[in-house]
This record gives C-alpha cells, structure tokens and sequence, in this order.
C-alpha cells in the first residue's frame, strides 16, 4: 500500500500517468492531506535536484501546493466544455473587468494539446502540478524579497489586477494603457 | 471626479493652448517637459488616428492595433489584439464593449472613471514635480516620426521612472517606458506603424469579430457603488499619494463586495482591495510581483488587504501597513 502511494505519486510527478489511473491519484491526492504533503515534498525533492530552488521558498513549500490544489478544483472534472459556460456565465453579469479576468484564468487553463495522447489527461496533470512548480522555479530566478507569483495566486490576483488597470489614471497613457494591459493580460505560457 | 464647469474651462483653455496649429510650430521647441505631458495627455483623446504598436511585458510581447476616432464630441477608440489571442476592446465615451471570442462572448460596460481627460491636469501636473523630475531627452524618430523624449525620473524610492517618445507636432505618445528601481524596463510599448486622419470611416471602428457568432450582453443588476465612507482608512502614506477613489465592486466568486481604495501621485496609481477572508482559504500574505506590477497582501481583522500598482514593492507594502479599521 505504502509502496503502491509512492509509486503512484512519483508517476503524478513525473507525469506518467494517464485516463482512470490519473483520475484516481488525483482525487485521491485532493481528499488525502498526507499525500499533499508528500506531494509537495517530491516536488521539493525533485526541484532541490535541479537546483531549482531559493532558500527561502522551501519553507513555505507545502501549504502553497496545498493552496495552489484548493484553488483549482475544477481541474477534477477535466470537461473543458462544461466549463467554459459556467465561467462566461460569472463573468458576463458583472464588470467588465471582472470579466476579462475570468478570461484570462481560462486562458491560463487551456489544455496544452499533446501530440498523440488523450488531449486531456495530459493537460490535467500538466496544470496540476504546474502551480507549485512554476512558484518554486520563478521565484528563484526573482529578486529575493519579492516572489514572481505561480499561476494559482496570479489567478487569484487577477480581478484585483483588472480593477485596478480599469480605474488607474496614469495620466498620459490613459485612453490606451489600462486596455493595453487588460487585452495583453496572463495566458497560457 | 466630476466634471465642472470651472474644470471644463480649464481643460478647454487648455485644449485651446496646447492644439493650436502652425502658429505653435515655432514654439515647439520651447515647451517645457510638462507642457510635452499636456499635450500627450490630450493628443491621445482629441486626435483620429490608426496605428500599430508592440507591447512588452513581463516576457511576453504583444501586437496590437488601436484605432481612436473623434467627431462632433464622441470619442471612438478600438483595440484590437494582432497576436495572441483575438481580444478586442471597443470604447464608445464611456461605454466600453469586451470582445472575448475565446468564448463567443460580448460584455458591455459603463467604464469607471478615468477613461476621461482629468482635466485638472495643469495642476497635477505641477505637483508632479515635487516628486519627479522632468528632462527633455532630445529628438528622436519612432514609427517613421520625429519623436520628442521625455525622461521622467522619481526623486525617491516610492515610485518607477519613465521614458516617454511623443509626437513632435501632434504630441501624440509613440513609445513609452517603464522602469523599476533598478532601472529595467519592466514594460514598454511602441508603435511601429501610425497614421493620423482628418477623419476615420465609421467602418473603421466597428468590431471585426461582429459577423462571428457572438452573444451580445449588457450588463445590467449589481452595480459598482461609489462610496464615501468606507469601514477602513489609511495612515500615513508614501509622500504625495491621494485618495482619487473609493468604491465597492462585485467581483466573481466573490460573494461579498470588495473595497476599492485607489491612490494616486498623479502619475503612479496603487490600488488597495479589502475583503472579508474565506473560511478554509488561507491567507495569502507578503509580496508578489505581476510583471511591472506589484502586489503585497496582508491580514487584518479578518480581512486580506491587498495593495497593488505599478510601483516599487515598498510603496506597496507602506500603503498595506497604513490600512486601519475605521474607529
């Protein structure tokens, strides 16, 4: 059993699995704190080997992959279509603001197609594992004080960062800027 | 900001001085940095003019075409994403169109305040000066135009430098630069193509992504809400932000509105957001950087408070510190 979890997360880390295997870690992975710890921790491992890692992010490590796995739980249910709506339906009633940012979150979460797979599978496990990945990996290369922030936390900023861009007055710009950082806004690297 | 009618003289005396055609032509070189910005500022929403410009950012680079038309007092203005994906804005006055073919979907809105010519704009540009200083950089040639520069430098360590390229008759901005506390241009912009028009065919502006199949929608239900007297207040900030705004917004997800604090020096704008925590959604706290935007988030009484604007990461996290709850 205990050798069965291991294998099945080092395969989730190594992004090796696939179709009802991958669904089952997944949600096994989403109900198991034990396994988000170790999670984390293989992430950890596998970046410390890389050399991918500052000082002061591995600390805080796990609880951002336990936030970054909180604040994406529609990567469960990889439907991209069934999605698509709900969000556009959020965003289409309230500002417009608020809106391009849902856009843009969905942006961020288009599958990445993958030659010859199952065209979903593969981009949910890209996407999970992702969010930690990216914060361990940018922030090293950042400025010590300031981390450059993973997609699950520039998710969240994202209609903060529309808001703001809607009702800042730069001056000169004006007329062109605001729209120019809302229309070039995060997508899918 | 409302508009005046002490205001409107100003920024029509102001339009009157500033757009005055050849017979300006020999004073040109005799404008102050300022009177550059002046006519920047104004240039950008009086002119009718089409054109092509890169956009850089945090990595990326972007094309896109902005199309701006003005006629009996309208103002029309498109924008239009070339690469990426097909994103397009369309401003109409103040409503603004959203045209996302992402997902087949059209959002209209009333824009908030801003998207208009401030137009107390001598003065703020006057006070400008205790906190930057303005330099002529000389001519230079954008797009195929002769360009005036300006450079825009902070005289403290709360806000970014700029670089701005400026039309040399029309005063329209051509290329604009902004650069961190260490220098970097953390965002630019530059036209690569531009053509100015007595006036734009209506067609011009009118949405390409219109014969696709998309749903148009206007908004309508919960509004913004201006708001005077919010529950928070703030200490002591950097030297010269003000408080230009406060509102609540509804944002998605969200059930509870969000407080909107914007401040501004005039030329740097931070917005501050207040919102009550979630139950089993963590606080998020310290300081992230999103390109030439910086955030700083923090805990209190129960609620996030996250400042963010495109200036250095202490300027933000001043403007968190002083955040209180109103006694």
């Amino acid at each position: 059993m205990e050798d069965h979890t291991s294998e099945q997360l080092s395969a989730l880390v190594d992004d090796e699995l696939h179709g009802p295997a991958l669904r089952q870690a997944l949600e096994r992975l989403r109900r198991d704190g034990d396994m988000q710890g170790r999670w984390g921790r293989y992430h950890l491992i596998s970046d410390a080997l890389h050399a991918n890692l500052s000082a002061a992010d591995s600390s805080s490590l796990h609880l951002r992959v336990r936030q970054a796995l909180e604040s994406e739980p529609t990567l469960l249910a990889p439907r991209r279509k069934a999605r698509l709506p709900l969000l556009a339906k959020q965003a289409a009633g309230v500002a417009i603001a608020a809106s391009v940012a849902a856009v843009a979150i969905l942006a961020i979460r288009q599958p990445d197609i993958q030659p010859g797979g199952d065209a979903f599978a593969p981009a949910t496990v890209a996407q999970m594992a992702r969010p930690a990945h990216d914060m361990v990996q940018l922030a090293s290369t950042g400025s010590p004080a300031v981390a450059v922030v993973g997609q699950s936390t520039r998710g969240r900023l994202n209609p903060y960062l529309v808001n703001h861009n809607e009702y800042s007055v730069s001056s000169g710009m004006q007329g062109v800027l605001p729209y120019v950082r809302i229309v070039s806004n995060e997508k899918a690297k | 900001m409302k508009y005046s009618p002490i205001r409107s003289f100003l920024g029509g005396a102001l339009l009157a001085a500033l757009l005055l055609p050849e017979a300006m032509a020999d004073d040109i070189s005799s404008l102050t940095p300022l009177q550059w910005l002046g006519r920047m500022s104004q240039a950008a929403h009086e002119l009718n003019y089409d054109g092509i410009f890169v956009y850089s950012h945090d990595g990326h680079m972007q094309t896109m075409r902005i199309v701006h038309g003005r006629s009996d007092g309208n103002e029309r203005e498109r924008l239009l994403a070339l690469s990426g994906p097909s994103r397009e804005v369309i401003r109409d006055n103040d409503n603004v169109t959203c045209i996302l073919p992402d997902d087949n979907e059209v959002v209209v809105e009333r824009t908030g305040p801003g998207r208009r010519l401030p137009l107390d704009l001598p003065e703020r540009l006057e006070s400008l000066e205790r906190y930057y200083s303005f330099t002529d950089g000389g001519n230079e040639r954008v797009a195929g135009h002769s360009a005036r520069k300006i450079v825009i430098t902070p005289l403290d360590r709360y806000r970014y430098g700029h670089a701005l390229w400026l039309h040399s008759d029309k005063g329209l901005l051509l290329r604009a630069e902004l650069y961190n506390e260490d220098g970097l241009a953390v965002e630019q912009l530059m036209f690569t193509t531009l053509q100015f028009h007595d006036s734009l065919p209506v067609a011009q502006l009118e949405p390409e992504t219109q014969g696709r199949d998309v749903i148009w929608q206007r908004d309508r239900g919960r509004e913004d809400t201006p708001d005077e007297a919010g529950m928070w207040t703030v200490g002591e900030l950097p030297p010269g932000f003000v408080l230009e705004n406060h509102r609540h917004h509804f944002m998605p997800g969200a059930g509870n509105s969000v407080e909107h604090l914007l401040f501004s020096d005039g030329l740097a704008s931070v917005s501050v957001f207040i919102e009550p925590e979630t139950e089993g959604q963590p606080g998020m706290a310290g300081g992230s950087r999103l390109g030439a935007v910086n955030a700083y988030t923090r805990s209190l009484e129960g609620h996030s408070i996250t400042v963010m604007g495109e200036v250095p990461p202490v300027t933000a996290r001043r403007i968190a510190d002083s955040v209180s709850l109103r006694n």
